[in-house]
């Protein structure tokens, strides 16, 4: 490994051209150029009393390329490949770039940095590509084009760092170190080892109308920090895709802060933000394993396919913002539902309850139907909230209950069955619908209570409905209806 | 010696840093002008409108 001072103002830089190439600081030229293993000096040495120009051309290799102590304004051209196998540092005067070739740093080893002080290494692509190496920014990295990160390591650093184009991640570690990566697209659908850095960071995508993040597949992709990834395009323009499987432990939250435009995928995420949002987002089958949040300015395309809380761990947390669901919700693994306002579905959709807990805390759940037929461990915390159902209730099965005072209401007009799977309830359920309700099951109640008359209640034959009150009330000409189930044998009513 | 500094518009935040020798003839006004013009050249960049883009796998 030597030391090579660039000397005698403008030349070309190739794998054999001597001329500008000196083994002492300002010494003759006519020394080998630079290899692999050689560090490169551009200095206050380097011209020849004025500005100069260095053609990259082909064969251009080094390892460290360090430019410093200028005293002419150099310009670094040409279009030919360029490859630096240790770090790069660039002053913050005094240099000009038009070279326009590709990089490709091809470090094998750690440690090396990269400090551009503002200047675009190139509009080719940069390509991150030797296994072992890392690289650590020195400053903000930004350039137009393509980053591919092939092999290595790569850290923010505390900086930021642009692209204008795709950035692509074939394997190693990005490390984000808390700063933001912002690029057109992201790419990383592959099977290598791989894996983000995210800390308090993100990847903010500015592109639209293509596919804006592709992890189709998935296999040994990992991360840490807060996994998110920022959508900011703000026109109207195309389609926005993201192609995702994540695994709920793989999963990554999602952010589309603008625009009007159409956003197709997002199938398996963690968390989906659509807040500034004014487009429309299609209906697929998708598994959320965290936090949704939508906007009520955004078009939820209406569909048989459902919105899953899938998380089986933890808290996800349901903010509407007023939206209505015109499509099937599942409360799908063990973790926990919060909603942190109202969840509004269509009359013509139904929830389901397969596992976990929903706390309604406080707010209002409207559906068109309640579905929750199994053995799974199922818990509703009402927490002083409500659930409206359009249609009918079923519970059936084991290890369903119910904590806290709220109210279930019936609000159909027309006949509606609550089958409740000869449960307890410590909330209120409320005739809420002319037509009759009819319950089914030994249940209990805090109370039954209507908010329609004339009402009819049907309770079940030969059975005890347990409650702590008793609250139907009808008025002067428009009598409540307290029935049993079949004609001629009793229903019992056993106030506790 | 490495100055960073952090500027955010429009709620784009660059980080960046200018890294000077030690012997630097900079005054203040000029490092701080370094800064602006830093940011608005990545400014520029960052907020361009989108080019068609060729899509890859990443594999």
């Amino acid at each position: 490994m030597a030391t090579k001072y660039w000397v005698g103002g403008s030349g070309t830089w190739n794998a054999s051209t001597t001329t500008n190439w000196s083994d002492t600081d300002g010494g003759a030229g006519g020394a080998v150029a630079p290899t692999s293993a050689d560090d490169v000096i551009f200095n206050a040495n380097s011209d020849a009393g004025t500005g100069f120009t260095v053609t990259i051309n082909t064969g251009a290799v080094c390892q460290d390329i360090t430019v410093s102590g200028l005293d002419q304004t150099m310009t670094l051209a040409g279009s030919a490949a360029w490859s630096i196998f240790g770090s790069l540092a660039y002053p913050a005067s005094n240099l000009t770039r038009t070279y326009t070739g590709n990089i490709t740093f091809a470090a094998t080893t750690t440690g090396k940095t990269i400090t551009t002080n503002g200047v675009q290494v190139t509009t080719g692509s940069v390509i991150f590509n030797g296994s072992g190496g890392s690289w650590a920014l020195g400053s903000a990295f930004t350039k137009t084009g393509i980053i591919t990160q092939t092999l290595g390591d790569v850290d923010l650093n505390g900086y930021s760092m642009t692209c204008t184009g795709a950035y692509t991640l074939t394997a190693g570690n990005l490390n984000l170190n808390n700063q933001t990566l912002t690029a057109s697209t992201f790419a990383s659908s592959n099977t290598n080892t791989r894996a983000i850095q995210f800390g308090t960071g993100k990847i903010l995508l500015t592109g639209n109308n293509t596919i804006i993040f592709n992890m189709a597949t998935v296999t040994n992709f990992s991360y840490t920090g807060t996994p998110t990834v920022e959508l900011n395009y703000s026109g109207s323009v195309g389609t926005r895709t993201v192609n995702v499987s994540f695994a709920e432990a793989q999963a990554l939250d999602f952010i589309v802060s603008a625009g009007s435009d159409a956003l197709v995928g997002f199938t398996n995420i963690r968390g989906i933000n659509l807040t500034g949002f004014s487009g429309s987002l299609t209906n697929e089958l998708r598994n959320i394993y965290g936090d949704v949040t939508f906007s009520l300015n955004a078009t939820l395309t209406a569909g048989a396919s459902n919105l899953r809380f899938a998380a089986t761990t933890g808290n996800q947390t349901y903010t509407g913002n007023g939206q209505v669901l015109d499509f099937p919700v599942t409360k799908f693994a063990a973790g926990n539902l919060i909603l942190a306002d109202d969840l509004l579905q269509n009359a013509s959709r139904t929830f389901t309850h397969t596992l976990g807990t929903i706390d309604l805390n406080g707010n209002t759940l409207s559906t068109g139907g309640w579905s929750s037929s199994n053995n799974n461990i199922r818990s509703i915390s009402f927490a002083g909230g409500q659930i409206d159902v359009a249609g009918g209730w079923t519970v059936s099965g084991t290890n369903f209950t119910t904590t806290g005072s709220g109210v279930i209401s019936m609000n159909s007009a027309s006949s509606k069955t609550f089958a409740g799977g000869g449960n307890s309830y410590t909330c209120i359920l409320n005739q809420g619908g002319a037509g009759n309700l009819s319950i089914t099951g030994a249940n209990a109640f805090a109370d039954i209570t209507n908010t329609v008359q004339p009402a009819t209640v049907t309770l079940p034959a030969n059975t005890t409905t347990n409650l702590q009150q008793f609250s139907l009330q009808g008025t002067a000409g428009n009598l409540i209806s307290l029935r049993s189930s079949i004609a001629g044998q009793q229903a019992t009513i056993n106030i506790v | 010696m490495t100055i960073n500094f952090e500027i955010t518009q429009d709620g784009y935040t660059l980080k960046d840093a200018i890294v000077l020798t030690d012997n630097h003839t900079f005054t203040n006004a000029e490092i701080e002008a370094m800064k602006q013009k830093r940011f608005d050249d990545w400014y520029v960049i960052v907020t361009a409108p989108q080019e068609e883009i060729e899509v890859s796998n990443g594999d």
